[in-house]
């Protein structure tokens, strides 16, 4: 049994801002297994940047706060951890990159400064030596005339160049776990591609895990060895992205999975969009987030917020973790739809 | 190059905002009721046209125009009219390094002190340090630097005895009137770095920074501390004429042979060759510090392109 290389449990997280505390963050847990892509996937403010940030220690605090939960890496909680031995984790061990290359780049230092202060404060580079070590990263994540375009400073870069000098950034230390904060969204299709690709190999190559958040299925599905569901803060569904495709058990991942188009259905499938809003984070109702959006509640699902249920996985070996008390029937709609194309 | 061609640029439009401002002056100093020599004496004719022709005063005007022209270009600004046997480029000569070195005593005081505190109070903002350092910048911009001066001299030279009332030449002598100079600018500049500072410190390539495992210090220092003063440094080109102002006051207060007394005289006797030679310098001066604001930002954002 291949041990997690990261476990997160019972995570919580919230910020306290003028107009009230927003509960960005409840109840998180999932394990990281070496050399996977664990997706999480949910609507804009679900919670998923924030549940990351805190693996790194990075939310502001305050207003930020963390109420409780663990995060267990190198046998280790790295919520004790101070500052200081923070630091020896954070981009050497665990590294992350951000959605928009536009701005996660400091626009007042060279591509080749930006670089090379991570080989030097992690591996203890000279200059001359986390030149060379850069060089060689941005030829490995596909930049031409790497040597000379490394003075270069990052609006002489385009989008997509910029996120790879980020992955090459990221990887400079060769962490065990790269934590991906929707590395493609602020991208053109065809440059996502691209990402996606560059993301896979560099998995292949150096095997190290990847925790990828995204709210695009698509993306999921080209890049995700299992997938983890974010609503209101909540984990509502997990499982095998065969799995999670094939047999949606939360209807928020039902909902998603029909507003996504598929490669794998007819033309004709009429694409749905959620109705409703995301809940308000400063008052989630009592019962299930997802209640007031959703075509099954029943007034049990207002009364108490649904477990989480563990059953086998029907298309893998692995588990398939949902929260939801008309799970079954959802299953059931989600392969009729399918075929029928309901509401179309 | 690019910095050759836009430094000659500049040049050109220096050059002709110094005609401009000659010129303007030149009649307007004339347009205003009253002579050089209108004095509290009474002048016999004979002297007076004695005068007149030692200062070619009896030249028609566009004559007068001309010739000062001619001579201003050959950097000759003439006779002063009332301190005679000097010539306006003695007096300058004189005047000038002694308000240049409190300027910039001043300004050294003002940046050094108005950016650390900046700094400390964007990075522990709303803890002890920020509130004192934002009530002491705002007293700092609010009291005139008068009043300042003079609660300084009461407490430093009378009460404390630390440094001497007035007078120039000691550096014991140059602390204070340079103190209650840089004041108002510390305070304003604390500002501009916190606001900058702040704004910096809320950018995603902060949290890269820090995701890289950076210390606290080196995101302050080496990605952050950049971009926040960039504010300051385009606020160094008015801050330079605000300097020029406030020394006229302070150089009066501590009996310090700067230009600006003889600014004032001039402007006060119609002395119009000292005060064209002063206005000329204090243009030509504040020209020089916008080009170098306008040069260091280029040198600070690299996405900055000199026009
Ligand atoms: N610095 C902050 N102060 C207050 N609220 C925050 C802050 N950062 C995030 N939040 C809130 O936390 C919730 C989750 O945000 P986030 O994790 O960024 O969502 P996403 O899933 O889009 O990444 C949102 O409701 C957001 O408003
Ligand atoms: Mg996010």
């Amino acid at each position: 049994m291949v041990q997690p290389i990261l476990q997160v449990k019972n995570l919580e997280v919230e910020f306290v801002t003028d107009d009230g505390i927003v509960r960005a963050v409840n109840d998180i847990s999932f394990d990281l297994y070496p050399g996977e892509t664990l997706g999480i996937v949910g609507e804009s403010g679900s919670g998923k940047s924030v549940a990351n940030l805190t693996i790194l220690g990075l939310i502001p605090q305050p207003p930020g706060h963390v109420k409780g939960g663990e995060v267990l890496f190198a046998e280790q909680d790295l919520l004790k951890l101070s500052q200081r031995q923070f630091r020896t984790i954070r981009g050497k061990r665990i590294a992350m990159i951000f959605q928009d290359p536009m701005t996660a780049l400091n626009p007042f230092l060279t591509i080749q400064d930006q670089l090379i202060e991570v080989s030097m404060l992690h591996l203890g580079h000279t200059r001359a030596a986390a030149i060379q070590h850069a060089v060689e990263l941005l030829e490995l994540v596909g930049i031409p005339a790497a040597a000379s375009r490394i003075t270069e400073y990052p609006h002489q870069f385009s989008g997509g160049m910029r996120q790879r000098v980020m992955i090459a950034m990221a990887l400079s230390c060769e962490p065990d776990i790269l934590i991906a904060d929707e590395p493609t969204t602020a991208l053109d299709v065809t440059i996502q591609a691209q990402i996606l690709d560059l993301l896979k190999a560099m998995q292949d190559k150096r095997g190290m895990a990847i925790i990828f958040i995204t709210h695009d299925l698509g993306v999921v599905a080209s890049i995700c060895d299992r997938v983890l569901v974010m609503y209101g803060g909540r984990k509502v569904e997990q499982t095998d992205t065969k799995t999670l495709f094939a047999a949606a058990r939360h209807p928020y991942t039902l909902g998603l999975l029909h507003s996504a188009p598929r490669w794998d259905q007819p033309q004709l499938t009429r694409l749905q969009s959620i109705e409703g809003q995301p809940p308000d984070m400063m008052n989630l109702p009592a019962g299930c987030a997802f209640a007031p959006r959703c075509q099954w509640k029943t007034d049990e699902c207002l009364a108490a917020v649904p477990e989480l249920v563990s059953i086998g996985s029907e298309f893998s070996e692995g588990s398939h973790v949902f929260a939801c008390i008309h799970a079954d029937q959802i299953q059931q709609a989600g392969s009729t739809s399918r075929e029928e194309l309901p509401h179309a | 190059m690019q910095v050759l061609v836009f430094l000659l640029k500049r040049l050109g439009w220096m050059l002709i905002t110094v005609w401009v401002v000659f010129t303007l002056s030149f009649f307007l100093m004339r347009a205003i009721p009253g002579g050089p020599l209108n004095g509290e004496r009474v002048l016999s004719e004979s002297v007076r046209a004695q005068l007149e022709q030692r200062y070619n005063l009896d030249d028609p005007l566009y004559v007068q125009y001309t010739t000062h022209l001619w001579n201003t270009m050959c950097f000759d600004f003439g006779p002063s009219y009332k301190l005679q046997d000097f010539t306006v480029n003695e007096v300058l000569a004189q005047g000038f390094p002694v308000s240049a070195a409190l300027g910039i005593l001043g300004m050294t005081f003002a940046l050094l002190l108005g950016m650390t505190a900046g700094v400390v109070s964007a990075v522990r903002r709303t803890s002890i340090y920020d509130f004192s350092f934002m009530l002491l910048a705002t007293l700092g911009i609010a009291i005139p630097s008068f009043v300042l001066a003079s609660m300084a001299i009461v407490l430093f030279v009378f009460y404390f005895q630390i440094f001497p009332a007035a007078g120039w030449g000691e550096l014991k002598q140059i602390v204070l009137p340079a103190m209650c100079l840089g004041a108002p600018f510390a305070g304003y500049i604390a500002r501009l770095t916190r606001t900058g500072m702040l704004e910096v410190l809320s950018n995603d390539y902060i949290r890269t920074a820090y995701a890289k495992g950076l210390s606290t210090r080196t995101v302050i220092l080496r990605h952050a501390l950049r971009g926040s003063i960039l504010p300051v440094v385009s606020y160094l080109g008015p801050a330079c004429a605000g300097i020029l102002t406030g020394s006229l006051v302070l150089e009066k207060i501590f009996a310090i042979p700067g230009m600006g007394s003889h600014f004032i005289e001039a402007a006060l006797q119609r002395d119009f060759t000292l005060g064209m030679g002063a206005l000329l310098t204090y243009t030509v001066l504040l020209y020089v510090m916008n080009t170098l604001v306008d040069l260091s930002y280029s040198f600070i954002d690299p996405r900055v392109v000199l026009e």
